[in-house]
């Protein structure tokens, strides 16, 4: 399997339940392009996207109830799991609609998770509106706001619907007042529904018919198509995701990428309703894939805009700048001799996900790895994850990093993503790190508790209103490297999980931030060092002596572990020698038993990072995520 | 010194692979008045009208390997179990003349047999040294009551220790005794005084094991569900240590991990395994280990049995012994000898195996951390080193 939308089309095309061609429309026949309605939905995480987004499969007879079951009793990718989209799925819908005319609609798919932001706004280029789902009983949330502002930024067309409205706990008024107040948008226009019973969902469709305006964009003129998404697919190489703008693209015909000039030839090209279906053109104002036949994604940049090589438009489409990873962490097969194997899979890997950066890192301790950028802390839980399944690696994952801007007394800079790379104190003349700007959705009586653990994560308050009596929203400024260790999990913990957050770069300030080396057995361990704020510094040290106390296992000998600041040791523990371990009798008959126990646990400790005589288990290397405050 | 230990070290050389002679024998004797909450080993419990055919099973068993080519003569004999002291003197002494008719037996034979305390008086116990038996070990296992029943064990009228001393009036001049420690309700202290009153007896070797809880036993079963209490790895390595400080300045030498003896009181039957020796191995569920073959018999008495009156083959399970695992248990058991330790020329010569080589490093930290000493060519365990040595020994048995 591959990408994790990819994971959707496999397993709708393999419950054999949906025939393309019995749809009636396409297929090489156009509907007239005022008939295009080209929409996403957004919503905060758990807001119910992607049960709106089943129900329109089904309403519109893209996918029959029945497969729907299938598709989610099958599916065990890790969205299903984590109950939430990661990456976009795009799909094209037929619609007749109460005027009697067939319309065609394109429904591109967006993640609900802050980290995925990047991801939201290249759907967004790709629409003219959106479906901005509102939790009839939860209301508006962080990321609510923050994919307001982008669908603003991209002058979509926005829908309210407020879902959930089954809900015990629905306060419809209540939501509407919100929708008035903190996103400026007329709560008359908001559609009560609930994707779960289907209420509502027949009005969303006219709505979607009435109010979304159709593509703009000129047939006649040179073809211009924005790759919006990409993935690698084993048979038909990059695929990329496109909506044509202008002009059209046919089946065969040479075509050109303008940013990465590139020649590459439409080896097919189709729709996905769901599944990949081909068509012989797709023209302006149509969403639809090019299989291109390249062999890495990086040669079809999300963003390029794909034209004609033999008529070629004379400008570009204004593309997206490409998506920063803001969190860089230490990926290492738990076995060495895996090193070429995470490095085949971190590759194909970055075919599906162009988002992820990687390059070779060593350390004494571990060996060779990569030092990976994602996107934020659930990405690089998700490229793990799918490293391991998909890859079947075992991998160790180090604590992860923001990246610091360093400069040195003797005039020069460098950006240090690893505290391995930080130089000593004496040569840095400043460290600039970088900070965002936090929004959180609080209930007002955990204002005060929220305030507190922002304040001793550095934040600053820039601004709070209470939006409701229900809730009060606060703006932080706050550096991401607080953010990113253990935060959301606190802010969900403090608040009985009623807190939600968004969070965007604002820009590089200086911070006293120091390295904090971790000593085990008297040696530095390169890859558990961490970089801290000076005032912390000591109490993470502790902090950290502590949890590695308890992960390390007892060794045949003492061990003591030390934090170390510089020269001077801030916290000191030590490990028992282990006392006992199982001891059997052992005649004649044990013989084999006794040879093979002794393989078992020789096995067991294979994943043991051994750093001089200690062994290491791979949990101590992300031992500072789980860290009590 | 013993013959053992003078005995010229001969083992595993490439060229005793697939030999014919045999040197060493066991026979599994399944037979319990009860059977032990903690004990997985194959017995049978309340048939004794099977001992009958089950001797006449183990004799024809005997004569076929004997018919297999494989020649004597025997130095060691040891009747394990089970509770082979479940046999009358006559049955035993039938059993030790078919295995002189089979294999021979050597002049100075070390005839092994275990005996529960519970079950021998003075007339039995003379009855087994006249049939030849000239070592008796006796699975005493605790000497407080309460602490006999928490095992599970029979705990007769009579103290354990009357045995002990019968023995020697029937003219046994080489007792072991089975000690355990780490058990339910047990403290320091009642293992210390276990430990005193045994050694106003003065057994001539003392086996001393900590409790493991071994699949499919009563203690299994209790201990998933909560219902057994036992003293933790701290307190059972203080039991440990206390007895090698009692056991020292007894005088008892610490030879094996948890075998301690009188000089020259080593149980040469052990010895020879630990040493990595060929064995014929005889009964229900016994191992056997001829001509580079490891081999494991039918674990259910009657089966076996009627298998052998069958005229059939009882084993059940093979496992051909290669050169390199036959160096790793090499490696692992003798690491076990705590007196005579590892000789690494010997392995060299008989493995082309140099361990100071292929494992410097763990030889380093294990000596560094004062677990192992090396010391002119051999490799020994250290005795603190005990209850950590399947970590030593997982590191140089390779």
């Amino acid at each position: 399997m591959h990408g994790l939308s990819e994971a959707l089309f496999y397993v709708l095309a393999r419950c054999g339940g949906i025939d393309a061609r019995s749809s009636t429309a396409s297929n090489g026949l156009f509907v007239n392009r005022a008939n295009i309605r080209n929409f996403c939905i957004i919503a905060h995480i758990d807001h119910g996207k992607s049960t709106l987004a089943d129900r329109l499969l089904e309403e519109t007879g893209t996918v029959t109830h029945r497969d729907m079951t299938e598709q989610l009793l099958d599916s065990m990718d890790l969205e299903r799991e984590r109950g939430i989209t990661i990456k976009l799925q795009a799909v094209r819908m037929q619609y007749k609609a109460k005027d009697g005319q067939e319309y065609e609609f394109n429904l591109i798919d967006t993640p609900g998770h802050v980290d995925f932001t990047y991801e939201v706004s290249r759907s967004l280029a790709a629409c003219e509106g959106a479906l901005l789902v509102i939790d009839a009983a939860q209301g508006v949330e962080a990321q609510t706001l923050a994919n307001v502002y982008l669908a603003l930024e991209h002058d979509l067309v926005m829908i309210p619907i407020i879902n959930k409205i089954d809900l015990p706990a629905a306060d419809p008024d209540e939501v509407k007042r919100e929708i008035e107040e903190v996103i400026g948008l007329d709560p008359d226009d908001a559609i009560l529904a609930s994707a779960k019973t289907g209420v509502g969902v027949a009005e969303i469709l006219e709505a979607v018919v009435e109010r979304i305006p159709p593509p703009g964009g000129s047939i006649d003129a040179p073809l211009r198509a924005l790759v919006f998404d990409s993935h690698y697919d084993a048979y038909k190489g990059v695929v990329a995701y496109v909506r044509v703008v202008d002009g059209a693209i046919r089946n065969g015909e040479p075509l050109y990428l303008m940013q990465s000039e590139k020649k590459i030839e439409a080896l097919e090209i189709g729709v996905f309703r769901p599944n990949m279906q081909p068509v012989t053109e797709l023209q302006a104002g149509e969403v639809g894939y090019v299989a291109t036949g390249l062999k890495t994604v990086r040669d079809s940049r999300v963003g390029d805009t794909i034209t004609s090589a033999t008529r070629p438009a004379p400008t570009a489409l204004a593309g997206y700048l490409p998506a920063n990873p803001m969190v860089f962490a230490g990926l290492y097969p738990l076995a060495g001799e895996d090193y070429p194997l995470l490095r085949d899979a971190l590759d194909r890997l970055k075919l599906n996900d162009a988002s992820v950066v990687y390059e070779p890192e060593s350390s004494a301790a571990l060996g060779f790895g990569f030092r990976t950028g994602f996107l934020g802390l659930l990405h690089m839980e998700i490229v793990r994850e799918r490293l391991e399944r998909e890859y079947d690696l075992e991998l160790l994952i180090t604590a992860p990093s923001v990246e610091y801007h360093v400069r040195k007394t003797d005039g020069t800079e460098l950006k240090v993503d690893s505290p391995s790379q930080l130089p000593s104190t004496v040569e840095i003349e400043e460290i600039e790190e970088p900070w965002v700007e936090a929004t959180l959705f609080v209930p007002p009586n955990h204002v005060g508790t929220i305030m507190e653990l922002v304040q001793a994560r550095r934040g600053s308050l820039v601004q709070m209103d209470y939006v409701s009596d229900q809730r009060v929203m606060m703006k932080y400024n706050m550096p991401l490297s607080e953010l990113i260790v253990d935060f959301y999990d606190e802010l969900k913990s403090r608040t009985q999980g009623y807190a939600s957050l968004d969070y965007h770069f604002s820009g590089y300030r200086p911070g006293e931030v120091v390295k904090v080396d971790l000593l085990v057995a008297g040696a530095s361990v390169d890859a558990l060092s961490i970089i801290v704020h000076r005032d912390k510094a000591q109490a993470m040290g502790r902090n950290l002596v502590d949890k590695l106390r308890e992960v390390i296992p007892r060794q045949l000998f003492e061990v003591p572990i030390q934090a170390a600041i510089g020269n001077k040791v801030v916290a000191r523990e030590t490990i028992r020698a282990m006392r006992k371990n199982v001891l059997a009798k052992c005649y004649g008959g044990d013989v084999t038993r006794k040879r093979k126990l002794l393989e078992k646990q020789k096995e067991g400790k294979q994943r043991m990072k051994r750093v001089g005589n200690v062994e290491i288990p791979p949990e101590a290397f992300t031992a500072v995520l789980r860290l009590d405050d | 010194m013993t013959h053992a230990h003078s005995s010229p070290t001969v083992d595993s050389l490439p060229s005793d692979l697939g030999q014919r002679m045999i040197h060493h024998l066991y026979a599994h004797i399944p037979f319990c008045p009860v059977k032990c909450d903690y004990c997985a080993f194959v017995t049978h419990i309340g048939s004794d009208k099977l001992i009958g055919r089950y001797i006449a099973a183990l004799q024809s068993e005997a004569m076929s390997q004997a018919a297999r080519g494989l020649e004597g003569p025997l130095e060691t004999i040891y009747l394990g179990g089970g509770t082979p002291s479940m046999l009358a003197p006559d049955q035993i002494s039938h059993l030790l003349e078919t295995f002189r008719a089979s294999f021979g037996f050597a002049w100075s034979a070390e005839i092994t047999m275990e005996a529960h305390p519970a079950t021998v008086d003075s007339e039995r116990l003379a009855g087994y040294r006249r049939a030849g038996v000239n070592r008796i070990s006796f699975g005493v296992e605790s000497l407080v009551p309460r602490e006999l029943r928490a095992l599970g064990r029979i705990a007769g009228e009579r103290v354990p220790t009357a045995a002990l001393s019968e023995a020697r009036g029937a003219g046994f001049d080489n007792i072991a005794m089975d000690l355990m420690y780490g058990i339910p309700l047990q403290t320091s202290r009642s293992w210390a005084e276990t430990l005193d009153r045994m050694l106003e007896y003065r057994p001539d070797h003392l086996s001393l094991y900590p409790l493991s809880i071994e699949p499919k036993t009563v203690f299994q079963l209790r201990q998933k569900r909560h219902e057994l209490e036992l003293p933790d790895d701290d307190r059972v390595v203080e039991m440990y240590s206390m007895a090698c400080e009692i056991l020292a300045s007894a005088g008892y030498q610490h030879y094996e991990v948890g075998s301690w003896c009188l000089a020259g009181r080593q149980c040469r039957h052990n010895l020879a395994c630990w040493r990595n020796r060929e064995y014929v191995g005889l009964g229900v569920g016994a191992h056997g280990y001829v001509r580079a073959e490891r081999t494991v018999n039918l674990r259910q008495t009657v089966q076996y049995i009627r298998r052998l009156e069958a005229g059939g083959d009882p084993v059940v399970e093979r496992e051909r012994i290669d050169a390199d695992t036959r160096r790793i248990e090499s490696i692992m058991l003798r690491l076990r000898l705590l007196a005579e330790g590892l000789d690494t020329v010997q392995l060299k010569r008989d493995h082309h195996w140099d361990i100071a080589q292929q494992c410097a490093d763990a030889l380093r930290m294990l000596s560094d951390a004062g677990l192992i000493r090396m010391h002119r060519g051999r490799i020994y365990l250290m005795e603190s080193a005990v209850p950590v040595a399947n970590d030593v020994w997982e590191r140089l048995a390779v």
